[in-house]
């Protein structure tokens, strides 16, 4: 009977097999990451990628979340607008079940609502507009807002630099959020005695003529000069303002302060000040494995852009497990309360809005050394 | 327990068959060949690689050869003059920005622009101190590639190549974008998949359909963690969900590692094609099977039909049917087997209803009524009666046939069948039941009826014989009455004959009482004729004594004479010899008389006063001898004894001596009388049962058959008168038998002699009515 049967079951078997050997085993909980891989502001974006990445490694190699391995997937917006549309849609299509990023605010607007239809969670780690800010949506943000940075930089100045006139020049490729930050700066700024004489809009791109923003800038005779742009284009600024006019005192946003602005500035930028996400000295043990990790995997250290990015997308994971895949993620993420950051902790308000310590810093020989 | 046709079954076996076989050679054929397709996968993609490194390093020589002027002039040309100069190398496939920076690292020229917009010294003044590739030319003696980094003077993700020289670098840039344009297009003839990525594992460059990979890091991936500590690249990496094998190739000039991506599992083209050729080949194969298996199966059903078709012709009854031979031995003999089987089937059967029939005729004819009857519904009903039924009860066979006695009335009581039915339910059977039936016309029948069940699978049946014993009771009852009769007349014809045989027995006591008289009367009268045969017996020789006595007196007288004449010797002689002669002769006589008187005596006397002794017989004879030769002097006849020495007896030796005496006598006197010679023998012999035989033989007259009858008989004697008394043999015939306690036998016929025997126990046995002891006391 046995060998009867035998031939038969055998020819079953072998398809089933195959079928068999060509399933997962286990299905990888999807994660996605979007922001500006290339484009103006790629090492942001970069900087933020790798810190995803890092995070997602370390989680993985815990053994993932509830034995799930997590894959991050990567789209790049290239800090334009069809391109973030698309990046979105292939994030959607992916079943990601949330998105970390983008790392810019006019990214962000653009990104939100399509997020929304698909129903996807934003959380980014380094989109300030308070245009975000307050609304009970599918944005989270793990920093703070453009009001607390541009009161913060508003008030240092004040504090410490008297009364000035600055002229300040913006980049409207990024309006969503330098629109915003210098609106309410010059609000701060004022209501502290200073004031706000000029401002030049110019788009970023690489036939900006950096020469000619710096010169319309000091045409009103400013005491500082306030650039709130991208690092290359400060960058590109501040040796323009060195050449045009060495004795002014110059002041970048936190947008800015990225590792580029120092390369890109070199000697330029020596004396800038500038608002930072974080402090790149802090001790904290977290973050120091953290530098650690990054530099041995990506061969520099970890930028604000990065070490944000690592913040959110961790707070996610642990999120993620902690929601047992059935609970709604962002009321899992807004009432649990705290979760673990590499140098404070994460806390989100019931907007999704944080409040991440804020750093002003200077640039001293090559290197951000922060001053409050 | 699913059933199935054999062709269905067959078809399927081959199929599964078929499969399975090529199931298994495929799997085997690819177990071979995947690897072997896999391996040469790795060789291949490693070849890629490694084409695609130098392929790429050209490129970049192909680049860095575009800058020669301007590293050649470059220190000698002034700033203007470079400018033009790294104006005119740009060009729409290379380089997009150079320019000169100094040791401190401020630029001294630049020149960036895509072929035909140019845009010069743009950056002079700027400050690269801080740009890595800047810092890391410095220290080096050769062009160096740089990682990405974002330009300054572009805004973008670019790639530079330093040249060092002895107090300024020369940088030129080119974006990732065009980069990747220009690795493409080396890329074109490669078939493979290929990325590359720069030192740090950030992605270069890549021939992907797709751009999935230019955003991921691959600093961690496996590939490029081998290709950095130069290890073994592994066997099989995921990219965008699918399968590749990997192979690297580290670029040394440039840093820079090549993977190139051979699709593994099945979207390896040449392992698809195996897997998909070895799927169809199943397929094929299946269906192949599937359509020749039919074939193949009737192939087989074929010669098993015509075994299903003869065997259920047989099971059906038809014998007949013949088996055609097939190539397949064991159908064949199968087929052979069920033809021989059928025929003994056929054969069984055949004899089987000749049995049948046999049995059935014998039903038929057997001499006794037969009934076959079955249980139906509690009852019984007839399924057969043979012709002696029929004979006796005169219904029909077929008027009979499935009814019953009670239906058809057979039965003068039906009591009788009731108690016959119930006695055949409790035992089985009945024996010589008893009972009075009616046949056909109504005629009374006596029947013994015996019955047997027997259950024929599931049916009782039962056979009942009847015979008919009216005649015979009828007989029967005559032979009683006679039989009584007889008695009757029995019981009067012995009451007569036991009337007759009293009176028969009275009779008998009369004349019994009669012979005794008469016996008396004759013993008297014999006696009377004994004592005259005495005194006439003695007469003779108590006369001769005396005479013999006289004549002695006269001889006296004479002797007396002649002394007073005077005496002579002759004379006295003479008387002397008459005197003893004569006194011989009277002694002789009167000893005969005595020995007469004793023989009288013992006639009458009791016979233990004999003497008993043990003596020879040859002792005996010769006595014997000695006594009767006087006697047979004076005849011509001569008596000669035999008798062997040592023969002992135990006896009465004066009765035998008497015996032989007598016997002799006899001989002599009857015997041999008249004739002038003859010869008496008297033989001694033993005989078998410790006897002794005395033959006394004469070859005389003989004796005719009436004397022989009554020979020995009291008183009877051939001459009477003349000397015999009739009782010699009488009494020697008691003495032999009473005294010797043995026999006498004799033979005799006219002319030829006669013959006594007298045989005796060496031991005669002892007289019975005497107050003797018993034998074994007395001494011997």
């Amino acid at each position: 009977m046995l060998c009867k049967w035998q031939p038969r079951w055998l020819v079953l078997l072998v398809p089933l097999m195959a079928w068999l050997g060509a399933c997962e085993s286990r299905e990888p909980l999807r994660v996605g990451f979007v922001g500006g891989l290339s484009g103006r502001v790629a090492d942001l974006g970069n900087d933020g990628r790798n810190g995803a990445l890092l995070a997602v490694a370390m989680v993985n190699e815990a053994g993932g979340i509830r034995d799930n391995p997590v894959q991050l997937i990567v789209k790049d917006d290239a800090q334009n607008r069809d391109t973030m549309v698309q990046a979105i849609e292939e994030l959607a299509a992916a079943n990601v079940v949330a998105i970390i990023g983008p790392m810019t605010s006019s990214m962000a607007m653009i990104a939100r609502p399509i997020a929304e239809q698909h129903g996807l969670l934003m959380i980014s780690p380094t989109v300030t507009t308070t245009a975000l800010t307050g609304r009970d949506d599918n944005f989270l943000r793990v920093s703070s807002d453009s009001l607390a940075y541009a009161t913060f930089s508003a008030r240092y100045l004040a504090e410490t630099g008297g009364h000035m006139r600055l002229a300040a020049c913006l980049d409207l490729g990024n309006r969503a959020y330098t629109e915003n930050w210098l609106d309410v700066f010059t609000d701060k700024y004022r209501a502290h005695g200073g004031e706000i004489v000029g401002r030049v809009a110019f788009t970023s791109s690489a036939d900006t003529e950096h020469a000619a923003i710096v010169e319309r800038m000091l045409t009103s005779n400013p005491d500082g000069l306030l650039f709130v742009a991208s690092a290359v284009d400060t960058a590109r600024l501040a040796h323009e303002a060195k050449r045009q006019a060495p004795d002014l005192r110059l002041i970048a946003v936190e947008w800015s302060a990225t590792e580029a602005l120092i390369e890109l500035g070199g000697r330029a930028v020596e004396g800038l000040t500038l608002s930072n996400f974080f402090d790149r000295d802090s001790l904290a043990p977290a973050y120091l494995a953290f530098k650690q990790a990054y530099v041995e995997r990506f061969g520099r250290e970890p930028g604000f852009g990065g070490t944000a990015t690592y913040d959110a997308t961790y707070t996610l994971l642990a999120a993620l497990r902690d929601s047992g895949g059935d609970r709604d993620l962002k009321q899992v993420l807004i009432t649990t309360g705290e979760y673990p950051g590499l140098q404070q902790p994460v806390r989100f308000d019931r907007f999704g809005d944080a409040q991440r310590d804020i750093f002003l810093a200077r640039i001293e020989n090559g290197r951000y050394v922060v001053i409050r | 327990m699913p059933r199935w046709r054999l062709r269905t079954f067959l078809i399927l076996l081959l199929f599964a068959t078929t499969l399975a076989t090529f199931s298994m050679v495929s799997l085997g054929l690819l177990a071979y060949r995947l690897p072997q397709i896999k391996r040469d996968a790795a060789q291949d993609a490693q070849l890629t690689a490694r084409n695609v490194s130098d392929l790429l390093e050209n490129a970049v020589s192909a680049l860095q050869i575009q800058l020669r002027p301007a590293v050649l002039l470059g220190d000698q040309l002034g700033v203007q003059r470079i400018g033009k100069l790294f104006g005119s190398i740009l060009n729409e496939e290379g380089f997009q920005a150079i320019y000169r920076v100094d040791k401190r690292g401020i630029v001294q020229a630049s020149s960036s622009g895509d072929g035909n917009v140019v845009n010069q010294n743009r950056l002079v003044g700027a400050d690269l101190s801080g740009n890595p590739l800047f810092k890391a030319a410095l220290h080096s003696d050769h062009p160096l590639w740089s990682d990405r980094y974002l330009s300054a003077l572009r805004g973008e993700l670019t790639i530079a190549v330093a040249y060092p020289s002895n107090d300024q670098v020369l940088i030129a840039e080119m974006t990732t974008g065009r980069l990747r344009d220009i690795v493409l297009r080396s890329l074109v003839p490669i078939k493979h998949q290929v990325f590359v990525v720069d030192g740090h594992g950030e992605w270069v460059a890549d021939n992907l359909p797709d751009g999935n990979l230019r955003h991921t890091h691959w600093g961690a991936h496996a590939i490029v963690t081998a290709a950095r500590s130069g290890g073994p690249s592994p066997e099989v990496i995921e990219l965008n969900g699918r399968s590749f094998h990997p192979a690297y190739h580290r670029s040394e000039k440039l840093g820079w590692v090549v993977i190139s991506m051979i699709p593994s599992g099945l979207d390896n083209p040449d392992q698809a094609r195996t897997i998909f050729l070895v799927s169809l080949g199943m397929v094929a194969s299946g269906l192949i099977s599937l359509l020749m298996a039919p074939i193949w199966a009737s192939a087989i059903q074929r010669p098993l039909r015509s075994l299903i078709r003869q065997s259920r012709l047989i099971s059906r009854g038809d014998y007949s049917g013949s088996w055609q031979p097939n190539r397949i031995i064991e159908i064949d003999e199968l087929g052979n087997d069920l033809r021989r089987m059928a025929r003994a089937i056929g054969e069984r059967e055949s004899s089987l209803e000749k049995n049948e029939k046999y049995l059935l005729e014998l039903f038929n004819i057997a001499p006794n009524a037969m009934l076959i009857s079955r249980s139906v519904d509690e009852d019984y009903a007839v399924l057969d009666v043979n012709q002696a039924w029929v004979e006796l009860f005169g219904y029909s066979r077929d008027s009979v046939v499935g009814q019953n006695g009670k239906v058809l009335n057979w039965w003068r009581h039906l009591e009788d069948r009731r108690k016959l039915l119930r006695g055949l339910e409790e035992w089985g059977q009945v024996t010589g039941y008893e009972a009075w039936m009616l046949n056909a016309v109504g005629d009374e029948i006596l029947c013994s009826i015996s019955a047997a069940s027997v259950t024929r699978e599931t049916e009782r049946q039962v056979i009942f014989v009847y015979v008919d014993i009216t005649d015979m009771r009828k007989m029967q009852r005559e032979l009683d009455s006679m039989n009584q009769e007889l008695e009757r007349l029995v019981a009067a014809r012995t009451e007569e004959l036991q009337r007759s045989n009293r009176d028969l027995e009275e009779t008998l006591e009369s004349l019994s009482v009669a012979q005794g008289e008469l016996v008396r009367s004759e013993k008297l009268a014999a006696l009377g004729e004994l004592v005259a045969g005495i005194a006439h017996e003695l007469n003779t020789p108590i006369g001769n004594a005396g005479i013999t006595l006289s004549t002695l007196e006269d001889h006296i007288k004479a002797f007396r004479d002649l002394v007073s004449l005077g005496l002579k010797r002759s004379a006295l002689d003479q008387f002397v010899e008459n005197v003893d002669s004569a006194s011989h002769i009277a002694l002789r006589n009167i000893q005969r008389a005595s020995d007469m008187v004793a023989t009288f005596k013992q006639v009458a006397a009791d016979r233990a006063s004999s003497q008993r002794r043990t003596f020879d017989a040859k002792e005996l004879v010769e006595e014997l001898s000695l006594i009767l030769q006087p006697m047979l002097k004076r005849t011509p006849y001569k008596l000669r004894t035999d008798a062997p020495g040592e023969i002992e007896l135990d006896s009465y030796p004066g009765p035998l001596s008497q015996v032989l005496t007598n016997l002799v006598n006899n001989a002599v006197m009857h015997g041999l009388e008249g004739r002038d010679r003859g010869t008496v023998r008297v033989l001694v012999e033993e005989a078998a049962g410790d006897q002794v035989r005395f033959i006394v033989s004469d070859d005389g007259i003989g004796m005719p058959e009436d004397v022989q009858s009554r020979m020995f008989d009291p008183f009877f004697t051939t001459r009477l008168g003349s000397g015999g008394t009739g009782l010699g043999l009488h009494i020697l015939h008691n003495i032999v038998t009473n005294v010797l306690g043995g026999r006498v036998e004799f033979s005799s016929a006219p002319g030829a002699g006669t013959e006594f025997r007298i045989t005796i126990p060496a031991r005669a046995p002892f007289p019975k009515d005497t107050d003797q002891q018993e034998p074994m006391s007395q001494s011997r």
